[in-house]
């Protein structure tokens, strides 16, 4: 869907020639989430900004579905790539409607058919559509106004999505329910994403594909659970941090691991569901000092368990499998 | 609201007390004698404003614009500066300049009213359209805005209070200033104010006087009313929007 080829960015700084970005290959498939990983001045948000042409590169090029992004008009570009900046960058002038019906008024659509549009899309984004449609962006909070802000890059239905921190500005609890929240909506649409941050734990969330940068470079990529287990290069082990386990944890549910129940467990004692993540796991094994959990179905039926030696074994094996692929 | 409606009867009161007592002391009766003369130099008055008003919210607004682009950026600080420095001539050098290079008449007072009114327009109109945050510049490119789109979709709604602030500032000020335009012969209420200095006369000194501040206060409060229809609710300083969460 999108491939990036040899990418380059030089820009002048007091006569001196700073490569922002410097020779980045990066391809993303259709209906992925990638993440671009690093540490701030690593080229990560040029390279996003390449992508629309809001920056132009000084070498490389960016294909989207085969075609050079340099052969279109930026203009007609931009409004074909949904676009979610930190600072969400809600016009205050105008009302929610209208900040959400942008796009599809630069397109030339009805103003009843925006007004469906927005509608649609605050339904789909979990605020009251009557309630909401009409406020301004200062009578929202800092959650609603993201919302609002990802809605009006979906607002024209475009098949690619550029978000940049998106939920950087948001305290935890938000962001957390926000992205549970924006996960949940790409199952759904299936938007070919490339998504900025330099957070680990939000990337091994989000991300289909992690790629961390350093300096303008990709130092590595892969899937989550690949980047994750790759202890060889200091950075990116320095990037990852020593608790990597349990943010790979963090990807695999109950579910993958449940062997049949041969024991009897107290009733009352810790239990998990077959949606819960194994770091929760984990953590109730840990606490309660226990080698294995009871894992019941919501209608509480037991569906099997949880060893703590499964879990083990997924972090050693699970590495190269990931890793090959 | 209710500190409105106090202050609006406040000032009724005084305006009524005020009226009570010239026209109980005769004072009203010497005045109202110019009556004629009041309605045709308002009119002239009013002109003056207008025609040196109106040119200079045109070309104030878009220097303004013209200064902000990005393309100018190193142009902009120098230009405002000289035009501050312009601003500092005494508006009675301007005249009495322009009436050398115009002649007596309208036209050398029209010219000075002008460049009056220029520079808060100016100056408002570039401060209006640089304190947009570049969030929304970007987002704005990011969505796809041309320029031009970017401009009269984003950028000057959402500079229109201080711009209207400006421009209130420049045509207020200049009602004050016009009467200057009599001494190069250019009418207005100028004409009753300085001849009845000329002439120890306090009643006609008053009939030029009266109105032009009348007229002051009138076009501030009908700017105001004006700014407040033309300014979207979501950016208005009031208390008419309720935040809620």
């Amino acid at each position: 869907m999108i491939k990036i080829e040899n990418l380059s960015k030089v820009f002048e700084q007091d006569g001196r020639r700073v490569a922002a970005v410097d020779g980045v290959d990066l391809e993303v498939g259709r209906g992925e989430i990638c993440v671009l990983l690093g540490p701030s001045g690593c080229g990560k948000t040029t390279t996003l900004k390449i992508i629309n042409r809001l920056v132009v590169p000084s070498g490389g090029r960016v294909l989207v579905d085969g075609q050079d992004t340099a052969e279109f008009d930026a203009i007609t570009l931009r409004r074909k790539i949904g676009y979610v900046i930190q600072q969400v960058g809600l016009f205050p002038h105008m009302t929610v409607e209208q900040n959400i019906g942008i796009v599809p008024r630069l397109l030339g659509w009805t103003p009843e058919r925006r007004r469906a549009r927005a509608l649609e899309l605050l339904d789909m984004i979990g605020l009251e559509p009557q309630q909401y449609v009409g406020r301004y962006p200062r009578e929202l909070s800092g959650g609603q106004a993201q919302r609002i802000g990802v809605a009006r890059a979906l607002a024209a239905d475009p098949p690619i999505l550029l978000m940049d921190e998106p939920f950087g500005a948001l305290d935890p609890v938000s962001r957390e329910a926000l992205q549970d929240e924006f996960l949940a909506m790409q199952q759904r649409l299936g938007k070919t994403i490339i998504f900025v941050s330099h957070e680990i734990d939000e990337a091994v969330k989000m991300a289909d594909r992690i790629a961390i940068f350093r300096s303008g470079r990709i130092v590595r990529q892969g899937t989550p659970d690949a980047v994750l287990s790759d202890t060889s290069d200091a950075f990116v082990a320095g990037f990852i941090g020593r608790d990597r386990a349990l943010k790979r944890l963090r990807r695999h549910h109950c579910r993958e691991i449940l062997e049949p129940c041969n024991r009897a467990f107290a009733r009352g004692a810790p239990s998990v569901t077959p949606e819960d993540d194994l770091r929760t796991a984990l953590s109730m094994l840990v606490e309660a000092d226990l080698d294995a959990l009871p894992c019941y179905q919501p209608d509480g039926n037991i569906a099997g368990m949880v060893r703590l030696a499964r879990i083990r074994g997924l972090l050693d094996g699970g590495a190269e499998l990931e890793a090959a692929s | 609201m209710n500190a409105r409606v106090l202050r609006i009867m406040g000032i009724l009161g005084i305006v009524a007390a005020l009226c009570a007592w010239a026209i109980l002391s005769g004072g009203a009766a010497a005045v109202l004698k110019y009556r004629r003369e009041i309605v045709h130099l308002t009119g002239q008055h009013i002109m003056l404003v207008v025609y040196s008003g109106g040119p200079a919210i045109v070309v104030g607004v878009i220097l303004g614009i013209v200064l902000t682009r990005p393309s100018m950026r190193r142009v902009c600080e120098p230009v405002m500066q000289v035009l501050s420095i312009a601003t500092a001539i005494p508006t009675l050098a301007i005249i009495a300049l322009a009436m050398m290079a115009l002649g007596v008449g309208r036209a050398p007072a029209l010219v000075a009213l002008f460049l009056h009114a220029l520079l808060p327009i100016v100056r408002n109109t570039v401060e209006g359209l640089r304190q947009l945050p570049s969030a929304e510049l970007e987002s704005a490119r990011g969505m796809g805005m041309t320029p031009s789109q970017t401009l009269f979709l984003v950028e000057l709604p959402e500079a229109l209070p201080i711009i209207a602030q400006g421009v209130r500032v420049a045509l207020v000020i200049n009602v004050g200033v016009a009467p200057l335009a009599y001494l190069v012969g250019g009418g207005g209420l100028g004409d009753l104010i300085f001849s009845g200095i000329d002439l120890f006369e306090p009643a006609m000194m008053l009939a030029g006087a009266i109105p032009t501040a009348a007229l002051a206060v009138t076009l501030d409060f009908v700017l105001s009313r004006l700014t407040v229809l033309l300014v979207s609710p979501g950016i208005r300083n009031d208390d008419a929007v309720v935040t809620t969460t």
